[in-house]
């Protein structure tokens, strides 16, 4: 879960009971920063969901950020973020959202066919769906929206 | 005045996780940091598509055992724990984390300990729908599990 408030300021954070019949001790991506989740003063935050034995291997959250850090929108850096573990891992399932300090937000998933994520605005909530990364095609779409 | 208003974006979209980002939402008044462990704690509580919180995803052994991070971005401010055992209420023992230790990641046994020491119910967590899927795992001789290339296997 992503979290901006009225200030501009940023947090994230995870929650997770991990993968099902994991071998004891496991742990995931979940409680690990940059990529479970990352949040940073001034740039936004991100937090992922999925197969985090690969995703941990990437730091996707991390990656997003400092792609808003650069300037990108948060559609676009979820997506690199997706399609730089696709790379290495074609079969990989995931999925992560994303809001910069400006109240822009995005989504991306990685072999779900749809990802489905919610979204509060105000004092409503809605759910949004994005189409999954297709890493040998070239990017399309635009989620650009504000809050 | 200020130019924004707030925003929540959670993962996953059913009705338990659209119930955490309004309850996260509704919180936002208490604070960013209030409304996301508000928001976290909403899954575990409803066990949001019995991928979080207490019961669900039981390991070889049975049991639950939970992963949580709290990241601020003012002064990149951070609580976790990892492996927590016993323990409802991962998202607020990883806040304490954050709010009262120097550190940034407890796990396992010790974790549990620590959630004692700040006030959490430590409580057996792997009921009834971790031992039905345990069992039933079990009887589909262990698939599907996460061991590889481990036949005659010496270390």
């Amino acid at each position: 879960m992503v979290v901006l408030d009225a200030d501009g300021n940023v947090a994230a954070g995870t929650s997770t009971n991990g993968a099902k019949f994991k071998i004891p001790g496991r742990v995931g991506d979940s409680p690990i920063p940059g990529s479970g989740a990352y949040a940073l003063e001034g740039v936004g935050a991100a937090a992922a969901t999925g197969d985090g034995d690969i995703m941990m291997r990437f730091l996707p959250s991390f990656y997003v950020v400092e792609q808003l850090r650069g300037g990108t929108k948060p559609f676009r850096a979820a997506h690199e973020a997706m399609r730089h573990i696709l790379q290495y891992y074609p079969h990989f399932q995931g999925a992560i959202v994303a809001v910069n300090v400006r109240g822009v937000y995005g989504a991306a998933c990685a072999n779900l066919n749809k990802f489905q994520y919610s979204v509060g605005i105000g004092s409503a909530t809605r759910v949004e769906t994005v189409t999954c990364v297709d890493f040998r095609t070239k990017r399309k779409g635009n989620g650009r929206r504000r809050a | 005045a200020s130019l924004l208003k707030p925003v929540v974006v959670n993962t996953w979209g059913s009705k338990d996780f659209q119930q955490a980002n309004r309850n996260a939402l509704g919180s936002m008044y208490a604070g960013r940091l209030y409304a996301l462990v508000e928001g976290l704690s909403t899954c575990e509580r409803l066990q949001c598509d019995t991928t979080v919180g207490y019961d669900g995803s039981p390991d070889e052994n049975g049991e639950t055992t939970l992963d949580a991070l709290i990241v601020d971005g003012n002064g990149v401010r951070m609580g976790a724990v990892a492996n927590l055992h016993r323990i409802k209420d991962a998202a607020r023992v990883a806040w304490a984390v954050m709010n009262y230790t120097k550190h940034t990641l407890l796990v396992g046994e010790s974790a549990t300990r620590f959630a004692v020491q700040m006030g959490f119910r430590e409580e057996d967590i792997s009921s009834n729908v971790s031992r039905a899927m345990i069992s039933d795992w079990r009887s589909r001789n262990c698939q599907p599990n996460f061991w590889q290339e481990i036949d005659g296997a010496t270390i």
